[in-house]
């Protein structure tokens, strides 16, 4: 929510339009109880394999929109009512950051899968809660709110200054088990609390819950503290004073974004992280004073690091890396060499670019020296993705 | 291992499994519709072949929830040879067929087919005699539960016997300290009670939520695993580069390792604390990369302002690695066992007292760039006479489980050592 006074006009406005529509259709008390369950909902953060917790929002609403068999007012209705409470709740609990990246994105989805639910109940007249075609109609709006929120949040992001959109919109497509995992434990619970009790309900929904929330949690905390490790192990050359402070974290960070924007996602994406972060460890080997004091290359330090780096089985990719990082993009007389990997054209062009800077240069300089280099030393595709990065983030304004 | 007695083996538990099976098409009907029947054993097959790492080194199969599913779901009269016949095919594994290995299938499905029909024996006073109602859940879901445990009982026990059949050196933790793994095994044989219940009240609608939702968790817990290998194989990777640096200290880090986790578990340490203090051993020595290599290799003992080079590097690198947060409380413990190898702190945690337990005894008994390594007898007498430092209760503990493992470690006796003692002086004059 980044414009505050507009913010707030529309988060009063939808509360405002959901107690007119409580009142016109004369909603009962459960109305209420969903508008405090979609509060409620904004407590608690299901974790997400990108590492950006999802709200119990989705489960809630798919137990309100089987439960009430696609109201409107139900589903939308209080959801709206309870939107400033939820603001507050999240702005609270999990600060400024999470709030952004849950509104509007949340409630924009949110209508997109009531609207989608509610038009299938009436052209279907299926029974929401007891008809496969409930649980057929509960797929099809659910993936609505996905995609809708997806695009929502990857257009909204703050983000979208210092990384593409086509980046943050596969990041926010890759938590989809979020989705899937709140909806059909709700599903499972309206499916079955007439049979079986509302007790024995929760609890056969809530162990296959438990189970997918405690895995995800595990992949989130695990993926956290790996990356941690790497960017730590990169940081020991400058421990040791070999390396300027902060160098492989400001490689690292403009490695991802050129990445991204030249088309790398996924895992290929993580290994130019690495690759960058970890290609001065090498430079350990320099606490001999023997080596030190002997005359060495930057092709020196790149094979001693990618030796370092090769003795972790997982990280052989990335030492690949690391030395093709060392090729350049095409000699002279020479067609230019399909073998290098575009993450290691990546390092390579964002590593002379910092180099540069480091030298004394202004970013125009820098680009300037990869521009002249371009097709021989660097590749024009990955210098031009640089360039976009450096304009996008404003570094290369006068 | 010998190989008639493998064959014996393979034999016997073939012949038992396949008269289980015969004793109950004699007692129970053919399990009906088929085809449901077909889809249960190929989610109990999937599952059986793919449990996941919930916790560190807890590894669980959903499988026995499939089975007590399927049990409610044929009923009384043929849940036991259903379940049986489930657990008959599991043992088909793809890389058994294609080795044309029939030993250890044969094995196992003897194995499988005798736990899996005592688990359901025990369950079927737990199952109603007409259809399921409402009431009969709160008795299904503990039916279950019990049989689940009393089915991963006996499992163990026959896992035991083949074990110490086939590989009697080979060590088993004993079912009483298996207590999660129990609890998680009870937990879904509950589960898969009450999902059976739900499916005869509800319908088969209920499947695929319960299969999304589980899917879910699994790819996750699958995902989760390899990420911790990835993790584990980065921090140990970077820590054989580290000792590739000094060829004095090589396969140091493992060796300590080894020896906290041997310290650790004679001490009573939980698996959680085990492996804690496994991750401090292996770091313990990281700080080595920043550290100038003519004072890492110097033949001789360092002066005070070199000693000061050294710690201050490896504080350095400490205060890098305690940026991460799981290695947090690991760099504590090994920056405590660097403070007490300094003689300072008295009042330094159990955990750090045992790896620097640990630590000394490897260097005692490694040859180092100034000095031969000394004998285990010699080694152990240091140590206790560092009790101190150390406490009496660690330094035990840690002489107590090397000799029980009849491991040992140094130079074979006072000679050698005293041999190589001359060469390494002789190499520390030249230099």
């Amino acid at each position: 929510m980044r414009n505050r006074s507009l913010s707030i006009a529309l988060v009063a406005l939808a509360a405002t339009g959901g107690l007119a529509a409580a009142i016109g259709w004369d909603a009962g008390p459960w109305f209420w109880v969903s508008a405090g369950l979609y509060a409620l909902a904004h407590l608690v953060l299901f974790p997400n394999p990108s590492g950006r917790g999802a709200t119990l929002v989705p489960g809630v609403a798919a137990a309100i929109a089987l439960g009430s068999n696609g109201s409107a007012v139900m589903m939308l209705g209080a959801a709206a009512v309870a939107l400033p409470l939820s603001v507050i709740t999240v702005q609270l609990r999990f600060g400024r950051r999470t709030l952004d990246r849950v509104f509007p994105s949340e409630p924009i989805g949110l209508a997109a899968f009531g609207a989608v639910f509610a038009a299938g109940i009436s052209v279907l007249d299926v029974q929401a809660e007891s008809d496969a075609g409930g649980l057929l109609l509960l797929v099809v709006s659910g993936l609505a709110w996905f995609g809708v929120a997806a695009i929502v949040q990857a257009a909204w992001s703050r983000q979208g200054r210092s990384l593409p959109r086509r980046l943050l919109l596969a990041r926010a497509l890759a938590d989809w088990p979020a989705y899937a995992a709140l909806m059909s434990s709700a599903a499972l619970f309206e499916f079955t609390d007439e049979a079986v009790g509302v007790i024995w309900a929760a609890l056969l929904a809530g162990l296959p819950y438990s189970f997918s929330h405690l895995s995800l949690h595990r992949v989130q905390t695990t993926r956290r503290t790996y990356r941690q490790t790497i960017e730590a192990l990169g940081r020991v050359p400058e421990a040791g004073g070999l390396v300027a402070p902060g160098t492989a974290e400001k490689v690292a960070d403009l490695c991802v974004a050129t990445a991204a924007e030249a088309g790398l996602a996924g895992r290929a994406l993580d290994r130019v992280e690495f690759a960058a972060l970890l290609r001065d460890i090498g430079r350990v080997v320099l606490a001999n004073p023997a080596i030190a004091a002997g005359e060495h290359s930057a092709g020196d330090v790149a094979g001693w690091s990618a030796a370092i780096v090769s003795e972790a089985r997982y990280l052989e990719p990335v030492a690949q890396l690391i030395v093709s990082e060392q090729e350049p993009y095409r000699r002279f007389g020479q067609a230019r060499d399909p073998g290098i990997p575009t993450g290691a054209k990546v390092v390579r062009a964002v590593a002379a670019y910092t180099a540069a800077l480091q030298s004394g240069m202004e970013p125009v300089e820098a680009v300037e020296v990869l521009h002249r280099g371009a097709a021989y030393e660097y590749d024009p595709d990955v210098v031009a993705a640089l360039r976009r990065v450096l304009e996008r983030r404003s570094t290369l304004a006068a | 291992m010998s190989d008639r007695r493998s064959l014996a083996l393979a034999a016997a538990f073939a012949t038992a499994g396949c008269g289980v099976l015969a004793v109950l098409f004699l007692l129970q009907a053919e399990p009906q519709p088929l085809w449901l029947w077909a889809l249960f054993a190929a989610s109990f097959v999937a599952l059986e072949f793919s449990s996941v790492e919930v916790n560190d080194r807890l590894f669980v199969s959903s499988s026995i929830m499939v089975a007590f599913t399927a049990a409610v779901v044929f009923g009384r009269d043929s849940a036991a040879l259903a379940v049986a016949l489930m657990a008959a095919i599991a043992v088909l594994h793809p890389d058994d067929l294609r080795e044309r290995r029939w030993r250890q299938p044969a094995v196992n499905f003897g194995q499988l087919v005798i736990s899996a029909a005592v688990g359901v024996a025990v369950f079927l006073p737990f199952l109603p005699d007409g259809p399921v109602t409402r009431g009969d859940l709160p008795l299904l879901a503990a039916g279950a539960s019990l049989s689940a445990v009393v089915y991963d009982w006996v499992n163990f026990r026959l896992v035991r016997f083949i074990v110490r059949r086939l590989y009697p050196e080979r060590t088993l933790r004993s079912w009483s300290k298996m207590l999660p793994q129990h609890v998680a095994l009870a937990v879904l044989g509950g589960f898969g009670g009450l999902l059976g219940a739900a499916y005869e009240l509800v319908g088969p609608i209920i499947l695929p939520l319960i299969v999304v939702t589980f899917l879910i968790g699994h790819i996750g817990f699958a995902s989760y695993s390899r990420l911790r290998e990835a993790h584990e194989d980065t921090i140990r990777g970077f820590v054989k580069a580290v000792e590739a640096l000094d060829p004095y200290t090589r396969g140091h880090t493992e060796r300590v390792a080894h020896f906290v986790r041997l310290s650790a578990e004679r001490l009573g340490f939980d698996a959680e604390a085990l492996e804690r203090m496994r991750w401090a051993a292996l770091i313990h020595d990281v700080g080595k990369v920043a550290v100038p290599a003519e004072l890492l290799h110097k033949p001789g003992p360092l002066t005070d302002d070199e000693y000061h080079v050294v710690t201050r590097h490896m504080l350095v690198v400490e205060e890098v690695l305690a940026r991460v947060d799981f290695l947090r409380p690991m760099v504590e413990v090994a920056a405590a066992h660097h403070t007490l190898l300094d003689g300072g702190a008295s009042e330094v945690a159990v955990e750090g007292r045992i790896l620097a337990a640990a630590d000394a005894f490897d260097a005692m008994t490694s040859t180092r760039s100034y000095r031969s390594a000394v004998t285990q007898a010699t080694a152990f007498d240091e140590l206790r006479r560092r009790s101190d430092v150390y406490g009496a209760e660690v330094v035990e503990a840690l002489i107590g489980a090397i000799e029980s493992t009849r491991e040992v470690y140094g130079s074979p006796d006072e000679e050698s050592a005293a041999a190589v003692e001359r060469l390494v002086r002789e190499r520390a004059i030249r230099a």
